[in-house]
C-alpha cells in the first residue's frame, strides 16, 4: 500500500511524531514503514499540503493532517472502498 | 551498526537534512539497528536525491557513475596485444585501379581467416591512410608475439595472392612491406575510452529519463 496514504490514515486519528506513525501503521495495516520510507511520504505530504509538522519541544516532532489532506484521503478512501466492493462481489460464488 | 544508519543519513541533500534530519535521527536513536533500516535509509536518501536534483545534473551523475562501471569493466577484461605493420602499393602502368586491385587482394587473403573463424577472433584490421597507397595492417591477441606472426602472415598472404592474380598482367600494382610488424611490448585497452564513453552516455541518458519520469509522478 502506498505509504502516502498510511500516513494520512495513522493521522486521522490524530497528530503523531514519526515512531508513533510507524507503530500505529504496524497495528492498523501490518505494515512496518522503515524510517526512509515514513520520512520520504512525510516529505512528500508536507510538500502537498496535507500534513504539517507541529512545534515541539523535544526532537520528535508531531505532525497533523490538514484539511486538504484529509479531503484527499476521503476521496482515496472512497475510490479504494468501491473497488473492495466490486471485488467482493465478483468473488462472491454464483 | 546504529553509527552506520546515522552516517547513511549523509547521503540525503543537505536542505532535506536541514529540514528533517534532527527529528530522522532521533527516531533512528528509537529504532533497533538492524540491516533492513540501514538499507531503507539509504534507498530513501537515493530517492530524495533523485526527487531534488535537476535534471541536468542527474544525467550528469548517472553519465558519472556509467562511465565509471564502463572503465572498470574495460580495465577487468583481459589485456590484448597490437602488432602494427605498414605495405605500401605502388602502381605499375597505366589505368592501374588502384583501390579496386587492393580490394581484390585483401578479400582473398583476408578470406580464408573469416571462413575458418579466427578472423573475428584475431582481430584483424586493415586501413588505408587516405591520399596515398599505404596500408597499416594490425591484429590484437593476449599473446604479443602471436598478435606479431598473425600480422606478418596477413601481410604475406597479401603479397602473395596478389602476385598470384597479377601472372601474365602487364599493368598492376606492386605491394612492399615497408614496416614490418612490431613484438607488442605493452598491451592497449581498445574498448576502454569506447567503453567509458558508451558508459557516460547510457548513464546520461537513464538519469535523464529516471529524472524526467520521477518529476512527472511527483507533479501529479
Amino acid at each position: 500500500m502506498d505509504p502516502t496514504l498510511l500516513v494520512l490514515a495513522s493521522l486521522a486519528d490524530g497528530d503523531k511524531h514519526g515512531y508513533a506513525m510507524m507503530d500505529d501503521i504496524a497495528a492498523f495495516a501490518g505494515v512496518r514503514l522503515g524510517p526512509g520510507t515514513l520520512y520520504g511520504a512525510i516529505t512528500r505530504l508536507e510538500e502537498r499540503g496535507w500534513i504539517r509538522g507541529l512545534e515541539s519541544d523535544d526532537r520528535r516532532r508531531p505532525y497533523r493532517l490538514t484539511a486538504e489532506g484529509r479531503r484527499y484521503l476521503q476521496e482515496e478512501l472512497g475510490a479504494l472502498q468501491q473497488f473492495v466492493k466490486v471485488g467482493l462481489k465478483r468473488l462472491r460464488p454464483a | 551498526m546504529r553509527w552506520l544508519i546515522h552516517l547513511a543519513v549523509r547521503g540525503y541533500p543537505r536542505r532535506w537534512r536541514e529540514r528533517y534530519g534532527s527529528e530522522f535521527h532521533t527516531l533512528i536513536d528509537d529504532l533497533p539497528p538492524a540491516w533492513p533500516v540501514l538499507f531503507d535509509v539509504l534507498r530513501g536518501g537515493v530517492s530524495m536525491r533523485m526527487r531534488t536534483s535537476n535534471l541536468t545534473l542527474m544525467a550528469a551523475s548517472f553519465g558519472v557513475a556509467g562511465a565509471m562501471v564502463g572503465g572498470i569493466g574495460a580495465l577487468a577484461a583481459p589485456a590484448e596485444f597490437e602488432s602494427r605493420g605498414r605495405m605500401v602499393a605502388i602502381p605499375v602502368g597505366d589505368g592501374v585501379d588502384v583501390d579496386g586491385a587492393l580490394m581484390a587482394a585483401l578479400d582473398r587473403a583476408v578470406e580464408p581467416e573469416f571462413a575458418a573463424g579466427t578472423g573475428v577472433r584475431r582481430k584483424i584490421a586493415v586501413v588505408r591512410t587516405p591520399q596515398s597507397n599505404a596500408l597499416q595492417v594490425s591484429s590484437l591477441d593476449p599473446d604479443p608475439r602471436r598478435a606479431q606472426q598473425v600480422t606478418e602472415a596477413l601481410m604475406t598472404r597479401v603479397i602473395q595472392v596478389h602476385a598470384q592474380e597479377s601472372v601474365g598482367r602487364t599493368a598492376g600494382l606492386q605491394l612492399r612491406i615497408v614496416e614490418r610488424p612490431n613484438l607488442p611490448a605493452s598491451p592497449t585497452r581498445p574498448y576502454l575510452v569506447w567503453l567509458i564513453g558508451a558508459g557516460f552516455g547510457g548513464g546520461a541518458i537513464l538519469g535523464g529519463v529516471i529524472g524526467f519520469v520521477r518529476r512527472r509522478r511527483a507533479a501529479k
